[in-house]
C-alpha cells in the first residue's frame, strides 16, 4: 500500500495531468453532441472489438462442452426423425414433421437478455438465409421465441421471456388447450392460463405447443407443471411452468420456417 | 514570493480578457484567431511547482472556452501542453542547461525560437484535431493549425518584444 502511495506521489504531475483530461472530455461530451456521438462511435467499436476477443477467447475453451451439446442436439434431431417418420433427401434438407411442411435454419444466438421484462435474442443468420420475421424459434430443448426484425445477416427474435408474448400451448396427455406466457420475474418460470378445470393436472405434466398458430409446429416441448391453483371463478386453472430450455446458455437454435404459412396466412386473412 | 504570484494572477485575467475582447474578434480568413493566451504557458516561470502549473493552465483553458463557447478543445489543448512543458523546454534549451527562472534571460534566439514554436505548433495541431474530431479532416486541421501558429507566434513575439527585460 505504501508502495502503492509512494508511487502516486512520484507521478502526481501525471495523475492530475490525467484526472484534469478527464474531467475535461466529460466537458467536451456534455457540451458538444457532435464529440457525444464521436466518442460513443469510439467506445462502441472499442467494447465491440473487446468483446468479440472475449467470445473467441471463451469459445476456444467451452469448445468441449460445445461438442457435448451438439452430440445431445443430434442425437434429439435424429430421434425427433425417426419419430415423425421423416423423408429426408441428400439434396432436399426440408423436413416434415407431422402433417406440416417444415424447415428448420440452424443458427447461433449472439446477443441474449433476460434481465428486462422484454428480452429479445440476436441470431447470426438473416434474410440471405431465408430468415423472415414472424418464425418461431427453437432450441434442442424446447421453444425459444419468435422472430420480429431481420436484416441481410442477422434477425432479432421477441424471446419467450417476453411480457406481451402469449403463445399457444396444451398439455401433452390431454390435449387441454391454454395460452402461456411470462410473468416477468424468473427466467425458468411461465405461467399457462385458460385451462378448463374439468381437465386433470398432475405435477410434471409436460406441456408442449398447441399447432395452433403458424409459428411453432404441434408438440415441441415447452415445460412441465411445477405448481397449480384454481382461480376463484373455479373456472380455470392457472399453471407454472418450468421451462425446458435454459435461457441464460443459449447458443445454438433453430428457426422455424413453415413453407406452409403464406397459404395460412392468406386463408387467415 | 507574493509579488510573483499577484504578476501570475493578473496576467491570468489579463490574458483571458484580451484573448475575449480583441484576439477572438481578429477573424483573419474568416475563422483564424490568434491564441494569445499561450503567453502564459510560455512566460509562466520554470522553477515553479508543475502541479500548480498543470491546473492553473487547466483552469485558463476552462475559462477560455466557456467565455468563448467552445466544447473543450482550449481545455484539453491547454492541459496536455501544460503537462508537456518541461520535456519542450528540455528539447529546446538542453537537459543541462540552467534556465532557473525567466526563458528570456540568457538564452539562444534559437532557443526562444524553439521553444516558443513547438508550444504554440503543439497546442493548435491538439486545438484543431479536439475540434474537427474526424480522420478525414486531416489536411484541414493541419492547415488551420498552420495559419493559427504563425499567427500566433507573431502576435506573441511582438508582445514579448514589448515586454522583452531591460539589460
Amino acid at each position: 500500500m505504501q508502495q502503492i502511495i509512494n508511487a502516486i506521489l512520484k507521478n502526481r504531475n501525471f495523475f492530475i495531468y490525467l484526472l484534469l483530461l478527464l474531467f475535461s472530455i466529460i466537458f467536451l461530451q456534455n457540451k458538444s453532441p457532435y464529440h457525444q456521438s464521436k466518442l460513443r462511435e469510439i467506445s462502441l467499436s472499442m467494447s465491440g472489438t473487446l468483446l468479440n476477443f472475449r467470445n473467441n477467447y471463451q469459445q476456444y475453451f467451452q469448445l468441449k462442452e460445445i461438442n457435448e451439446e451438439l452430440v445431445r442436439e443430434n442425437l434429439k434431431l435424429k430421434s425427433q426423425l425417426i419419430k415423425s417418420e421423416s423423408i429426408r433427401s441428400s439434396d432436399n434438407p426440408t423436413l416434415e414433421l407431422g402433417n406440416s411442411k417444415i424447415n428448420l435454419i440452424p443458427a447461433r444466438v449472439v446477443k441474449n437478455s433476460i434481465g428486462s421484462v422484454r428480452n429479445f435474442i440476436i441470431v447470426d443468420k438473416g434474410e440471405k438465409d431465408n430468415v423472415k420475421t414472424e418464425m418461431g424459434v427453437i432450441s434442442a430443448d424446447g421453444i425459444v421465441g419468435i422472430t420480429n426484425q431481420t436484416n441481410q445477416y442477422f434477425a432479432s427474435a421477441v424471446s419467450l421471456l417476453h411480457r406481451d408474448l402469449n403463445i399457444n400451448a396444451k398439455l401433452k396427455n390431454n390435449n387441454a388447450f391454454g395460452s402461456l406466457y411470462w410473468p416477468g420475474y424468473e427466467s425458468n418460470k411461465m405461467i399457462l392460463s385458460d385451462i378448463p378445470t374439468i381437465n386433470s393436472i398432475n405435477i410434471g405434466d409436460t406441456i408442449v405447443t398447441g399447432g395452433m398458430s403458424a409459428y411453432f409446429p404441434k408438440n415441441i416441448p415447452i415445460g412441465e407443471v411445477s405448481s397449480f391453483s384454481i382461480l376463484p371463478s373455479k373456472r380455470y386453472y392457472e399453471i407454472e411452468v418450468i421451462l425446458f430450455t435454459n435461457f441464460s446458455t443459449l447458443d445454438h437454435v433453430f428457426i422455424v420456417q413453415n413453407l406452409e404459412k403464406p397459404y395460412l396466412d392468406q386463408i387467415s386473412n | 514570493m507574493l509579488q510573483k504570484n499577484i504578476y501570475t494572477g493578473i496576467s491570468f485575467v489579463v490574458l483571458i480578457a484580451l484573448q475575449f475582447l480583441v484576439f477572438s474578434n481578429i477573424n483573419l480568413f474568416g475563422t483564424i484567431n490568434p491564441f494569445v493566451y499561450l503567453l502564459f504557458l510560455i512566460q509562466y516561470q520554470l522553477n515553479s511547482n508543475q502541479a500548480i502549473f498543470i491546473i492553473l493552465c487547466f483552469l485558463l483553458g476552462l475559462f477560455i472556452d466557456l467565455i468563448l463557447g467552445t466544447a473543450g478543445a482550449h481545455t484539453i489543448a491547454t492541459l496536455t501542453v501544460a503537462y508537456l512543458r518541461p520535456w519542450i523546454v528540455d528539447f529546446s534549451f538542453g537537459i543541462n542547461s540552467d534556465i532557473s527562472y525567466a526563458i528570456f534571460k540568457g538564452t539562444q534566439l534559437a532557443n526562444q525560437l524553439s521553444f516558443i514554436g513547438i508550444i504554440i505548433g503543439l497546442h493548435t495541431i491538439l486545438y484543431y484535431s479536439v475540434e474537427y474530431f474526424q480522420w478525414h479532416a486531416f489536411l484541414i486541421i493541419l492547415k488551420n493549425a498552420f495559419l493559427t501558429a504563425i499567427i500566433t507566434f507573431i502576435f506573441i513575439w511582438l508582445i514579448l518584444g514589448f515586454n522583452k527585460p531591460k539589460k
